[in-house]
Formats: structure tokens, sequence, C-alpha cells
């Protein structure tokens, strides 16, 4: 794979085109990691709106029909429901874990089986979080496995 | 996954095939019946049956409490339909009963270790890929800096 960065002063905006000769899974890997650079999410939080890009959100909750983006240091509230930000965040290290659980990869440090056949994923903020049974196929698929 | 569901099947015929044996050589012989070649051909698909029927709803089902449950259910079905009333090998008696009921929770604890065992597999593959994660992170990290 070629990377080249080309300066052109007569471009007001940043654009990433990708060549290539047959469309494959790495093609669409890469598709898929330069769009998800693009996606920003508003977050609510004293009444003011905060942009954040995905890479500082941990996990997003939904409690009581309130969806709730969680980062490292503050929590922010979202008006979009889980489902839509689910489906926003498809193709990215973002997995349902939960009915109302999305969580980020990228902030997974380990897991652990439990006797029921859920499992317990460990944050790199010391935060534990439960992965359904049912929903682990899709957290192994997220890592490529 | 078929390899190891046969396996598994396998795995949980020879072991209820073994412990009916035992069961027919330890019973008083008017509760045992005559071992020859029909009668143990006759129990060696009872337990083909019964292993299948008892492996079964796990390989369809997510619900593992559900799972187990069915499981239950077909497996005392089909013991009771293959061994007592096709065969007619199985006598209605209470230490048969006995001997059925410890082959399900020897059978029922085989599984559960399976499942266990699988989850830790799981387990142990998804750590290694989140690691492998990281550092692959802190090497971009690096090279930027």
């Amino acid at each position: 794979m070629k990377l080249t960065l080309e300066e052109r002063s007569d471009h007001k905006e940043i654009e990433v085109i990708i060549r290539y000769g047959t469309k494959n899974q790495e093609v669409e890997r890469l598709y898929h990691a330069i769009q998800a650079c693009t996606i920003t999410l508003q977050g609510m939080k004293d009444r003011c709106a905060y942009p954040l890009s995905i890479d500082q959100i941990i996990y997003i909750d939904s409690v009581d029909e309130h969806t709730y983006l969680y980062c490292k240091d503050a929590f922010y509230e979202s008006h979009q429901k889980l489902y839509e930000l689910e489906a926003c965040l498809a193709h990215t290290s973002f997995v349902r874990i939960a009915k109302a659980c999305i969580i980020n990869t990228d902030y997974v440090l380990h897991v652990k089986p439990l006797f029921d056949g859920k499992f317990i994923a460990t944050l790199s903020n010391g935060e534990t979080l439960i992965i359904n049974r049912h929903y682990v196929k899709n957290f192994k698929e997220v890592l490529g496995l | 996954m078929i390899r190891e569901w046969i396996r598994n099947w396998m795995i949980g015929t020879f072991i209820s095939f073994g412990v009916e044996m035992l069961a027919f050589v330890l019973l008083p012989q008017e509760l045992a019946p005559d071992l020859n070649q029909i009668t143990v051909l006759q129990t060696f698909v009872i337990c083909m049956v019964c292993a299948m029927a008892a492996i079964l709803p796990f390989s369809v089902m997510e619900h593992r409490l559900h799972a187990f449950l069915v499981s239950a259910l077909l497996l005392l079905g089909s013991l009771f339909g293959v061994g007592v009333i096709l065969f007619e090998l199985i006598p209605f008696e209470g230490s048969v009963l006995l001997s059925v009921a410890l082959c399900c929770i020897l059978i029922y604890s085989l599984c559960y270790l399976i499942l266990l065992r699988k989850d830790e597999q799981d387990a142990k593959a998804i750590n290694q890929r989140l690691l492998k994660r990281r550092q692959m992170r802190m090497e971009q990290k690096q090279e930027e800096a």
C-alpha cells in the first residue's frame, strides 16, 4: 500500500481518495477507519453542547430512556437513542455488549468469563462492564476474531 | 462447530454408555436386563439418542438456563421413549430412576464444564487480541512522537 501526502493550497478541506484495483476487505477496513475519524457525537452537560470525537468516549449507557456518553473525566447526555448511536458507530471500535450498553473496545484492558456464560470486561479507567452472552460473538467480530 | 458438536455427542454417548454398563453390572439381577449382544446394542442406541437430545439445545439456544431445562426434558423424553417404550429395556423402577438421575447429573456437569472451558478459551483469545492492539497503538504513538 502506498501512502502519499499532497499539499494543495487551493483545497479548503481535507480530501481522502482511496485508489484500489479490486475492492476487498482491506479496502473496506481502511475506508471505515478513515470514516471513523470524522465521526463526532454531541454531548450535553450543564445545558452546554460539546462535540466529542469517538476516541474520547469509553462507553455509552442508556438508563430510563436517557443516553449517556462516558468519557475519561466526565459524562455527557446524548439526544440520540442507543440504537441510533449503534448504527452511527457501526464499523468502528464500538460494539453493543448488553441491551443498554455500547462499549469502545479500545478502552478494554481484559475480559474474564463468569459462571453464567457472561463475560466481565475491565476498562482502562478501572470500571467493569458485563458482556452479555448474546453479544460475545459481536464483541469478538469487532476484534477480528 | 459441527465437529465440536459431534465430539461432544460422542463423549456424552460413551460416558453414559459406560455408566449404564456399570449400572447393569451393579444392579440386582431382577432389575438389570440380561447382558447380551442385543441388549448392549440397544443400550448403546439409547445412550446415543439421549446424548443427542441432551446436547442439541445448547447448540441452538442462546439462553443457557433455558437450554439446560429443554435438554433435561428432551433427555428424559428420549430415554423413556426409546428405553422404556420402544426397547422395553429399562424397567420403570425406583433404582433405575436413580441411575437415570445420576446419568443426567453426570452429563449436565460435563456439558457445563465444556461450556466453561469454551468460555475460558474465548476469554484467552480476546485478551491476546486486546493486548496486541494495545501494543500496536503504543508503537504508533512512539512513531508519531
